[in-house]
């Protein structure tokens, strides 16, 4: 079995395919880029290596265009695996990229904020972009295992900072901790370049 | 809720007299009594149908949204000005609080009026150019109004969707409104029943109102407005020398930029 399969190509072929005609504006390279890039690629492996998905559903919020966690989620047996997230700019672009994993696969255009009553019932929940939303404790059910992650980095958008691991924890509130990390980055924009801190963990919900 | 008076410029006793009412809101120290004596001249001067003057500057009421706002706004300045900075790690679009909610309020504060009145909400730094009595006289009530950003929408709307990702810059603007008592219930019992969530989120009103109740919200709270056609409502940091409309607002403006295209 290879690595990589056409497939891949083809999402990869999509997104740059996207970006020239379907969203041509400044900006719109950066945000995918980071959503297809290194560091999105380490995050969403992490956990990817560290839980079992088999016959799970799966719940991704503020997953974007799911372009890493959509088919690690399928790799690791998941059979219903439902992204959510409010950007009604990139909902066709989800769509367009992950078809190959329909009926599976299911992209939602939703706040999970202010729509939580809409988020389908899951086995396991998995938001790798906590600093953009609101607490997650008030979101996700109890006893549900937790994929969470979120960072100290200043940046428009980031409406939630974890200052340390421990925020994170008490933002999502675990009863147990099965795994967690830091990792270390760098970000650049317009307001310079900085280091970073990114806070995985991976528990169950209280 | 209050009159005020000044002797220079008077304005008639609080009685409800028409169907038509015409309402601005202060708190805060950026705007004066002046501002609102101001706003009633040129209402005054342009408006051709009888109407009703009120001032919604009492949200005493509102104590726990105000205790909401403190808990959640996250800068270390207050937000009485308009200013490009980072503060305590968050940048300015990203401070939440909802500084505008008293403008919400208004939305149940609304009860006090009849059921067949109609109210047009003005922002204090409106400048207006043409007939008021277009907002009583040619809409549809059927839903209540705002402002559409149609200069973001152009080109295929490129230059919102790509302000979305950077500002998360809305569509709406409500700087002015017109509504039925009661229109806008829905969006003052969302945020009453979510006050912890919108603080926190939120720093626009107007961000918070095209999320929730704009194109691409949920279903149920989806299109909840009608827009203003095109050219009713202009924004002067867009204007180009265009005709300014009824109402051309002066929001983003400093306020040397203000006196500059207020008309008096």
């Amino acid at each position: 079995m290879y690595h990589i399969e056409k497939k891949d190509v083809d999402r990869f072929q999509k997104i740059l395919d996207q970006l020239k005609h379907a969203y041509p504006w400044d900006g719109m390279h950066a945000n995918i880029c980071a959503q297809v890039g290194p560091i999105e690629f380490q995050i969403q492996k992490w956990w990817a290596d560290r839980i079992n998905c088999i016959d799970q559903r799966v719940a991704i919020l503020n997953g974007g265009i799911g372009y890493f966690s959509v088919p690690f989620a399928h790799e690791m047996g998941a059979k219903k695996i439902d992204v959510y997230d409010m950007d009604p700019i990139t909902e066709n672009l989800s769509w367009y990229i992950n078809g190959n994993y329909k009926p599976e696969f299911c992209h939602h255009q939703k706040n999970v904020i202010f729509d939580r009553k809409e988020i389908k019932n899951a086995d396991v929940y998995i938001n790798t972009s906590c600093e953009h939303s609101y607490h997650m404790r008030d979101i996700i059910p109890p006893n549900r295992l937790c994929v969470m992650s979120g960072n100290n980095l200043t940046a428009r958008g980031h409406i939630n900072l974890f200052k340390n691991m421990r925020s994170l924890k008490k933002s999502v509130g675990f009863k147990d901790v099965l795994y967690e990390t830091t990792m270390e980055f760098t970000y650049h924009d317009d307001m310079g370049k900085r280091p970073y801190k990114q806070f995985l963990v991976i528990g169950i919900k209280a | 809720m209050k009159w005020l008076y000044n002797a220079m410029n008077p304005r008639p006793p609080k009685t409800s007299t028409s169907k038509n009412k015409i309402v601005c809101a202060r708190w805060g120290k950026l705007y004066s009594e002046r501002d609102i004596d101001d706003l009633y001249e040129k209402v005054k001067k342009n408006c051709s149908v009888d109407f009703d003057f009120e001032v919604f500057d009492n949200f005493k009421k509102y104590k726990h949204w105000e205790k909401a706002k403190k808990k959640h706004y996250r800068a270390s300045l207050q937000p009485d000005e308009r200013f490009d900075a980072v503060q305590k790690g968050y940048h300015r679009d990203d401070f939440g609080g909802i500084p505008h909610y008293r403008k919400i309020t208004m939305f149940d504060q609304d009860k006090k009026f009849n059921s067949e009145d109609t109210i047009l909400y003005l922002d204090l730094d409106t400048n207006i150019t043409g007939d008021l009595a277009y907002f009583f006289e040619e809409l549809n009530y059927a839903r209540p109004y705002l402002v559409w950003n149609y200069w973001w929408d152009e080109n295929d709307g490129i230059e919102w969707k790509r302000q979305y990702h950077v500002t998360r810059c809305p569509l709406f603007n409500s700087s002015v409104m017109v509504w039925k008592p009661g229109q806008n219930e829905t969006i003052y019992n969302f945020v009453e029943n979510n006050l912890d969530e919108c603080f926190y989120t939120y720093p626009s009103m107007d961000t918070f109102m095209f999320h929730n109740f704009g194109p691409h919200s949920n279903l149920e709270r989806r299109n909840h407005f009608n827009y203003f056609d095109e050219g009713i409502v202009t924004s002067q940091r867009v204007l180009n020398n265009n005709n300014p409309g009824i109402v051309n607002m002066l929001e983003g403006l400093s306020v040397e930029e203000k006196n500059k295209y207020v008309s008096h």
